[in-house]
């Protein structure tokens, strides 16, 4: 194909035309010379798949922060490569740059380094490398087509990670842990049910936790201690189904889900217990099975790529593979939402089998919305949304009582305090003993 | 413990592969064989087929495939004079009674002739005419049409009927006559033979026939005995034959002038001034009015959009798609709910939606449960808020709208009453 150079030299011979005495002659000639001189040039452009390229940089970033990507592009023909490349990201990466100037001795390699700074979570792939290699003259290039440039471009994929905001709340939930614990000196000392240690009675000491028995058989009075239950088992359950892709306030559900998911883990596997996580529509998207810290990491590796699938979620499934996985005695949490037809038909028939082994929480992120919906009164249309939204209302009212009816616990809490709200009835449980 | 991760059991975001695309190079194969063929083959037609306006088609004088030298021989062989006529007008005027005229082009006749031709049609006695594929427009004065088009190549027919004493088969099939519809009586007249492809008709000293192709005529036909049978059967009838030799059309004879009619006076010219075109030519005048380099530069221009496309129109590598998320609008079911309600004019139920949600309200409030009854419901409100407790009843229970007024109405008068509950304290515990 051809550059400006052409055109403008047939816009120069056009200039020229009153000048001649018989145009026409002329500016056939004139057609013949430009058409030549630009595919001699095409002829002499050095073919741009005679490179080699391959991608070093990041392959995780956390949303809302940038990664550099270096595309290497070496030339392994015998000529120098003059021309233009472009390295092409999904819209949603941000790429800063995506065109570079290509300036190619042989046997040289370029780095060109790219800059991402993704909007949305979830693997971000990078496209095609396209090649436009000039001719000596500038008249005409060649540049590598759809399926060269599939073939050449070296593959790379950046995971970004959920940006994590509940995270704020985290030193405030890990300051209740420690007092729930009992390593910061409060009166009474720790609470908790479990039996730790027998010690030395000394006053300040709650006389009821004084062990007569063994006292009897030492000398001095002693007491006993108690702990916090530790290696509790925590299972998330993220429901990815067609309930999760609707927005609520400025993000979708299951962002929000999500975040909740993360920020449970996070002070759960500080208070001791074993964090599990599923991601379940249909099929199930993602399992994380873990104790220890590092499952947090693992965890944002897991949950970035979920996307909401536009399916019924099916609670048999996710009954039965929490079943599967956890043998124990176990906190569950569905992170769902309280649709009416989903929960009758799905969950309520599969609960008890989950209740019965495990306790359950149902916590789904409410929309304030409807609740904006209910006090509307502006448009003639208003009467009537907050007719339907009080309906909506009542029949999640209707729905928490069912459920309630299991010994299923349910939080309904708008998106910004919703994370905060679960890590308080986990850290109310614990402290009473109850998982 | 063990910790065991199981990475993703499926990602909903896999890398694209670029779909196959579909082989283009595969379907254009035949196609273009196809066109070959097709092109071929019409070029080929073109080309075989005769060609009446070239000189030689059907002439005397003629020794070329398509020209009739051979005929002429065989017909003068046979005792007929044959007399060649270069200019209809004088052929047409030479023929007479007892002789045959043969048209072989017969398109190529003016207005005048065919004038000259139809005079002769009625004056003259004991004559025949025979006319190769002539123009539709000279046939159905005579109570003749053309059956469907012509074909490319000539069939070969055997005659099959008794206008002709011929029975051998002949190259006449490529154009196929049928008598006209419009003119009564052109079905007893006409006779078909060749399957429609030759019509004959034999009027009172007159008989004419149309032959839809010339190959029975001509110097390559006469090799098949069938063409030369039927070619002198339809010529050799009477001693003379005129063979009008035309192979373009000819300019009709001037108007006749004023002068023609001295007996007249003629009326004065307008006073005309000769209209002078600069450098006249046989080409378009505007286009020698302006200077030569204009339309140069004018194809020049034309040439340079197409490069300007060019250097514009290819892409730096392709578009990238954007695997978009599935995204639900918030509250859309209580949207289209109430869109719902409105549509169906549903104003009790849209009521009864908003009364079950104020009950919900003013319940905890006022310390009932939800199985309490209307009429306790009814009675502790009134004494909480201080309305009647007829007015409560009809706000809560009793009143239906029967339309968006009331309904409108009836929320107001409901918020009113749910405002009232909360904000009042109870009666009797003032303090």
């Amino acid at each position: 194909m051809i550059t400006w150079r052409p055109v403008a030299l047939w816009a120069a011979g056009i200039l020229t035309l009153p000048a001649w005495p018989s145009p026409w002659p002329v500016l056939w000639t004139w057609l013949v010379v430009v058409a030549a001189v630009a595919l001699a040039d095409w002829l002499l452009a050095v073919p741009p798949t005679a490179v080699h390229m391959w991608r070093t940089g990041d392959t995780v970033v956390r949303l809302g922060n940038s990664a550099e990507v270096t595309l290497h592009v070496r030339n392994d023909g015998a000529r120098p490569i003059r021309g233009r490349v472009r390295d092409a990201w999904t819209p949603s990466a941000g790429a800063e740059n995506e065109r570079y100037l290509l300036n190619l001795p042989p046997r040289a390699t370029a780095t060109l380094t790219t800059r991402l700074t993704p909007v949305r979570r979830g693997d971000r792939h990078a496209a095609t490398v396209t090649i436009r290699s000039f001719g000596p003259m500038g008249f005409a290039y060649r540049q590598t087509g759809n399926r060269a440039a599939s073939a050449l471009t070296p593959r790379w994929r950046v995971r970004v990670l959920p940006p994590f905001h509940a995270r704020r709340h985290l030193p405030e939930k890990l300051a209740r842990l420690r007092v729930i614990d009992g390593t910061v000196a409060m009166r009474g000392g720790g609470q908790g049910t479990e039996f730790d240690a027998l010690r030395d009675y000394v006053p300040g000491d709650d006389v009821r936790s004084i062990d007569w028995r063994a006292s009897a058989r030492s000398q001095s009075i002693v007491v006993k201690n108690w702990r916090v239950e530790r290696d509790r088992r925590v299972v998330s359950v993220i429901d990815t189904g067609r309930t999760s892709a609707v927005r609520v306030g400025d993000e979708p559900r299951l962002d929000a889900q999500i975040e909740a998911c993360l920020l449970l883990s996070t002070v759960a596997a500080v208070a001791g217990d074993r964090v599990d996580a599923l991601a379940v529509d249909t099929e199930v998207r993602a399992a994380v099975q873990s104790g220890g810290k590092s499952v947090v990491p693992r965890l944002l590796q897991a949950m970035s790529p979920l996307e909401p699938a536009l399916v019924e979620t099916d609670f048999g499934l996710v009954v039965s593979e929490v079943l599967r996985r956890e043998s124990k005695r176990a906190l569950v949490v569905l992170f769902t939402s309280l649709e009416p037809g989903v929960i009758t038909e799905s969950l309520l028939p599969s609960l008890p089998a989950l209740a019965s082994r495990h306790r359950v929480i149902v916590a789904a992120v409410s929309d304030p919305e409807v609740a904006r919906l209910r006090d509307a009164n502006d448009s003639p249309l208003d009467v009537y949304r907050a007719a339907a939204a009080e309906q909506s209302l009542l029949e999640r009212g209707k729905v928490t009582a069912a459920l309630a009816r299991h010994g299923v616990e349910v939080i309904d809490e708008p998106a910004d305090r919703f994370a905060s709200l679960v890590v308080d009835r986990y850290l109310t449980l614990k402290a009473t003993g109850r998982l | 413990m063990t910790a065991v991760a199981e990475p993703d059991v499926k990602r909903p975001e896999e890398p694209t592969t670029p779909r196959p695309r579909f082989d283009r190079r595969r379907m254009a194969i035949p196609l273009l064989v196809a066109l070959v063929l097709i092109v071929f083959t019409v070029v080929a037609a073109l080309v075989e087929s005769p060609d009446p306006s070239d000189p030689a088609y059907l002439s005397p004088e003629s020794a070329q495939p398509d020209g009739g030298s051979v005929l002429a021989g065989e017909l003068a062989a046979a005792g007929v004079t044959v007399e060649r006529f270069t200019d209809a007008t004088e052929g047409l005027a030479a023929a007479g009674d007892g002789t045959t005229v043969f048209l072989p082009a017969p398109a190529f006749l003016n207005t005048d002739q065919l004038y000259q031709l139809g005079d002769l049609v009625l004056t003259a006695s004991d004559v025949t005419i025979v006319m190769v594929d002539p123009p539709r427009n000279q046939i159905t004065p005579l109570g003749l049409d053309t059956s469907g088009g012509a074909r490319i190549a000539t069939r070969r027919l055997a005659p099959e009927c008794d206008a002709l004493a011929t029975t051998a088969e002949a190259d006449v099939g490529r154009q196929a006559y049928r008598p006209s519809e419009t003119v009564a009586g052109a079905g007893e007249q006409w006779s078909l033979c060749f399957d429609g492809y030759l019509a004959r008709a034999e009027l009172t000293g007159l008989d004419v026939t149309v032959v839809g192709a010339g190959d029975p005529f001509g110097n390559a036909g006469m090799a098949l005995p069938g063409n030369r049978t039927l070619a002198l059967e339809l010529l050799a009838g009477h001693d003379r034959l005129v063979w009008i030799d035309v192979h373009a059309l000819a300019t009709p004879a001037p108007a006749p002038q004023p002068s023609d009619y001295p007996d007249v006076e003629a009326p004065e010219p307008p006073p005309s001034v000769p209209i002078r075109w600069p450098e006249a030519g046989p080409t378009n005048p505007l286009y020698d009015a302006m200077p030569q380099w204009l339309w140069a530069g004018l194809v020049g221009l034309l040439v340079l959009g197409v490069m300007a496309a060019l250097w514009r129109g290819r892409r730096l590598g392709p578009p990238v798609a954007e695997p978009l998320p599935a995204s639900v609008p918030s509250a859309e079911t209580v949207h289209g709910r109430a869109r719902l309600y409105r549509r169906a004019y549903a104003y009790p139920q849209a009521l009864r939606a908003l009364r079950a949600g104020a009950l919900r309200r003013i319940r905890p409030v006022l310390g009932l449960s939800s199985q309490a009854d209307e009429a306790t419901v009814v009675s502790r409100t009134a004494a909480h808020c201080g309305w009647s407790e007829p007015d409560v009843a009809a706000v809560l229970f009793r009143s239906e709208p029967r339309s968006e007024a009331e309904l409108f109405h009836a929320r107001h008068t409901l918020d009113a009453l749910v405002a009232a509950v909360e904000n009042s304290r109870p009666q009797g515990r003032d303090e």
